[in-house]
């Protein structure tokens, strides 16, 4: 059974995600914000992490970037999850390591489309 | 000192006294009369060569100076040596006052000198100078006494154009004395005028260097606000992009996980996620409306509502709904508002809006457990709303931006609280559509408060509606309503009438009026020479009335219950050399009598109104004008007035006083009265975060801050002010030693009015706290001042100024104590944090 770590600081997007992904089978964990996410994907070691970009402090750019530099999760791939439309923001998820990129609204299926894509071509 | 007019002069005289005899003398006395007159001529030639040399030197050395003041001195001294003037005078156009400015003199004595750059000309003056010359050599010959300025008494004066390569009019050259017999020696004057032409080039270039450093401030400036408008356009779509999506992002995956799980759910999880659905589209709902309020706003005005509305039933009935938002953050409010109704006449859609955007923004920012109140009161002749919290506070360099469309303090902030800058702009748009002010500030121990004060205007009374058709962008009536609220508010007084005489000339009727009931607006009729008003129609002389109950030029009767305080005042309104109307006030807010001051104000004003009425109907093929002068009339409309005295009058008072002291004229005392009432109109146009940067500013800050002095003036021009009270104006930064702006005068060249006018300002601002430090008290703001003699301010007009100051000392001592309310309102006057309304 897969673990995802989901951080947003809206609380209806953790729901319905945590609501989908159970259903599919996922563990599911939460984070409010960018540094919250780092300490759980130290201390939690989930299969693949899904990040807001738009969150305060430590925002989903920089979690990422810290994820990806650092030894013991940079195999860790992330999803980047954003409201933002902007190539910018694309530009610098990808400088910052991220594997994939979902734009918000995003339909829940399609999430869980996307993480198993990655999962299996993880193992793969 | 060579003088080459001389040697003209008495080779001319040699030529033309000897031709005749030495011809009839015979054919060896012509040889011989030849050849000296050959000598001469080489000789004569020679001189002028040197002269030609000498002036192409200076032309040359001209060029290689930039900065316009040198430069006229340099020019100045070159016609004094070369052609050996006693005096001349170096006047160059200003476009500013649109006058001729005397820039450089030679040959005065000190005590008269130092009053020959303050000398301006007008374009009229000018021509009938030229005119009275009557001569169409080269350069124009005034006969003496011609226009009775004292510079040139004593001989004719020679005047030289100063042409700028491209044909452009740049100034003048007045010189003298000049001796009989000039008219004849062309050949000098041909000389000046080829010198002339060969500096009016280096002053054009100079003239282009000086605006060229302007022109690099302003551009590095407006490039500074085009990124920062850039970045507020990248925000925006950020913003919007992401207020719109969030509620959207949750509306589309629960629908998402409605559709394919319904049959499967509980019926619990059902009900959760419609109310995720239905509350998330409110929010959509809510930002949508926001930005849609905001575009409306900015396209046009909206219709107006306006109603008589009480305040503070308003504020109660939305008190319920900002506790039920509070409680399930944990925040608590509080209102305060008095215990009575505060009657405005607003639009109550629009001001119900402002308090909930101001109430949400302030939740927002507030962390649980805070606490967001609410303040309803009236401050003299405006209500005063403020909105504080325990929040966050507001960064002291962007406290005047943050009214900008969509401008964030921080975008993660902006994430935290789940809202953009939408509501902030929709905020200054409704406050300035109801000609108020609004700023934000920093509490003291944490938090921010953002005040809004909207004026309580009476109604203009017009009997006869607005006499003259209307065009956009005046509403009917708004022509006389912006000129009596414009007079009132100047005065801080109550009551305004403006009468003019009726269709058979016979009596006075009121066109217009504010704070007389309706029933005597309609009916008074006042017959020439009769009463108050019909004796100013009939002299053309002014009225100050100390106590109209116990005058007996009063009818008491019928003025009685008219005025609350006793003294009135009421000026003609001239016309050529017709009285074509009176314009009459009383009931000062603060509850003093009116005086000299006030009067050397309307008396400044009646010109004013005066061409503003009869320019008016010209001006309405012109939709710009039109749209300048209401500007111009909104900008310079105070918002409120203290039913007690403030600082800004009292520093007034003071500078009037000192003007007295110094014997000032009495048309000069009104033009200073006109200056002193809105020289700092332009500080609007000055970006706040420059105003309220705590550290020093870089060069060019400097410069742009600097300008506020021209933008002002050139908010004021649909005013037509005088020459005079443009030029105290603009010199009111100038310092003592040189080193102030904008054209570096030194000394006694300083308007006097301007150097009263530069006390004023300093200590003004001095009694009134910066954000970078609290205000001084009097004690320290006087010897503030003392310490400036020599440096910024006059000797001579500080010790009039301070002797005034000290004769008050007890009053503003006791204004001091008396606290934050007489400052709060001279707040948007003086501190400009809160100008920031468009001007």
């Amino acid at each position: 059974m897969h673990k995802v770590l989901i951080a947003d600081d809206e609380a209806n997007i953790r729901n319905i995600l945590d609501f989908t992904l159970n259903a599919e089978g996922f563990t599911v964990i939460g984070a409010r914000n960018g540094a919250e996410a780092f300490t759980l994907a130290l201390s939690e070691q989930p299969d693949i992490v899904i990040l807001d970009v738009m969150m305060p402090d430590t925002d989903g750019i920089e979690a990422c970037r810290r994820i990806k530099g650092d030894k013991r999760t940079s195999n860790l791939p992330v999803i980047l999850l954003t409201a933002r439309s902007g190539s910018d923001d694309r530009r610098r998820g990808r400088e910052a390591g991220a594997d994939a990129y979902i734009t918000k609204p995003f339909s829940p299926t399609k999430v869980v489309a996307t993480l198993r894509e990655i999962l299996g071509a993880n193992k793969a | 000192m060579y003088s080459l007019l001389g040697i003209s002069e008495s080779l001319v005289a040699a030529t033309s006294a000897q031709t005749a005899p030495l011809v009839l003398a015979g054919v060896g006395v012509v040889g011989f009369a030849l050849g000296v007159l050959l000598w001469l001529q080489r000789r004569r030639r020679m001189a002028q060569a040197r002269v030609m040399e000498r002036i192409l030197d200076g032309a040359a050395r001209l060029t290689a100076t930039r900065r316009l003041p040198e430069m006229c001195d340099s020019i100045v001294g070159m016609v004094g040596e070369i052609f050996g003037f006693e005096r001349v005078v170096l006047y160059l156009w200003s476009d500013a006052l649109e006058v001729f400015e005397a820039r450089s003199s030679l040959g005065f004595e000190a005590a008269d000198g130092t009053q020959v750059r303050e000398r301006t000309v007008s374009r009229k003056d000018y021509d009938a100078l030229l005119l009275a010359g009557g001569d169409h050599g080269p350069g124009q010959l005034v006969p003496e006494g011609v226009d009775g300025d004292d510079l040139w008494s004593g001989s004719a004066s020679l005047i030289e154009e100063l042409v700028s390569p491209d044909g452009e009019p740049r100034g003048y050259v007045r010189v003298a004395p000049v001796a009989r017999g000039l008219g004849d020696a062309a050949d000098d004057r041909h000389l000046l005028t080829y010198m002339l032409q060969q500096v009016a080039a280096a002053v054009d270039a100079a003239e282009v260097y000086e605006r060229l450093a302007n022109r690099n401030a302003d551009l590095s400036l407006a490039s500074e606000k085009l990124a920062s408008l850039a970045d507020m356009k990248a925000n925006f779509v950020a913003n919007v992009s992401h207020e719109l999506r969030t509620p959207l992002t949750s509306i589309s995956a629960y629908t998402e996980l409605l559709q394919q799980n319904l049959t499967v759910l509980p019926p619990e999880s059902l009900d959760e996620f419609l109310a995720v659905i239905h509350t998330e589209s409110l929010k959509l709902t809510d930002v949508i409306n926001d930005i849609l309020e905001l575009s409306r706003m900015e396209n046009g005005r909206p219709v107006s509502a306006r109603a008589e509305t009480d305040l503070e039933q308003l504020v109660r009935r939305l008190e319920d709904g900002w506790k039920g938002r509070a409680a399930d953050s944990e925040q608590n409010i509080e209102v305060v508002t008095p215990d009575h109704a505060i009657n405005l006449h607003v639009d109550p859609v629009l001001i119900q809006q402002l308090l909930t955007h101001l109430v949400a923004n302030a939740l927002k920012f507030t962390p649980e457990g805070g606490r967001v109140s609410i303040h309803l009161s009236e401050t003299g002749t405006a209500v005063r709303l403020a909105v504080e919290d325990t929040g966050i506070g507001i960064p002291e360099d962007e406290l005047g931006a943050i009214f900008e469309k969509f401008y964030q303090v921080d975008g993660s902030a902006t994430r935290e609280h789940n809202g953009q800058g939408v509501g902030l702009a929709i905020c200054h748009e409704i406050v300035t559509h109801h000609d108020g002010r609004i700023w934000a500030e920093n509490r003291e121990g944490g938090g921010a408060r953002f005040q809004v004060l909207l004026p309580r205007r009476p109604a203009v009374v017009q009997p006869s509606g607005d006499p003259q058709s209307v065009l956009a962008p005046f509403e009917p009536g708004e022509f006389h309503q912006r000129m009596l609220h414009w007079i009132s508010g100047s005065l801080g007084v109550q009551t305004v009438s403006l009468l003019q005489p009726d269709e058979h000339g016979e009596s006075l009727e009121i066109r217009a009026s504010i704070g007389l009931p309706e029933s005597v607006a309609q009916g008074v009729r006042v017959r020439f020479g009769s009463g108050i008003a019909g004796r100013v129609w009939a002299t053309g002389e002014t009225l100050l009335i100390a106590d109209v109950t116990r005058d007996r030029r009063v009818d008491r009767e019928v003025s009685e219950p008219r005025y609350s305080t006793p003294s009135l005042l009421c000026v003609p309104l001239h016309v050529g050399g017709d009285v074509h109307g009176v314009l009459s006030v009383n009931n000062r807010i603060d509850g003093r009598p009116l005086d000299a001051d006030d009067r050397l104000l309307l008396e400044a004003l009646a010109p004013r109104v005066t061409e503003l009425m009869t320019q008016y109907a010209s001006w309405q093929a012109d939709g710009r004008v039109l749209s300048e002068l209401r500007e111009s009339l909104r900008a310079t409309t105070s918002v409120g007035h203290l039913r007690q005295e403030s600082f800004v009058e009292i520093c007034r008072e003071i500078c009037l006083a000192a003007a007295r002291r110094l014997e000032l004229s009495t048309t000069e005392l009104g033009q200073l009265a006109f200056a002193l009432r809105y020289y700092d109109v332009g500080m609007g146009c000055v970006p706040p975060q420059l105003l309220d940067k705590p550290e020093p500013l870089a060069h060019h800050e400097q410069l742009f801050v600097q300008r506020h002095v021209e933008a002002g003036l050139s908010i004021l021009e649909p005013l037509r002010p005088s020459a005079r009270a443009r030029q105290i104006i603009l010199h009111h930064h100038e310092n003592w030693d040189g080193t102030g702006y904008p054209r570096g005068l030194t000394g006694d060249a300083i308007p006097a009015e301007a150097r009263l006018l530069r006390l004023t300002d300093t200590f003004a601002a001095l009694l009134s706290p910066r954000p970078w430090r609290s205000a001084f008290g009097l004690e320290e703001a006087l010897t503030e001042i003392r310490q400036g003699v020599g440096r910024s301010f006059c000797p001579r007009t500080t010790s009039a100024f301070l002797a005034e100051a000290e004769s008050r000392r007890y009053r503003i001592i006791e204004m001091q104590t008396r606290g934050a309310d007489a400052r709060d309102l001279a707040r948007p006057a003086l501190d400009r944090r809160g100008m920031v309304t468009p001007v």
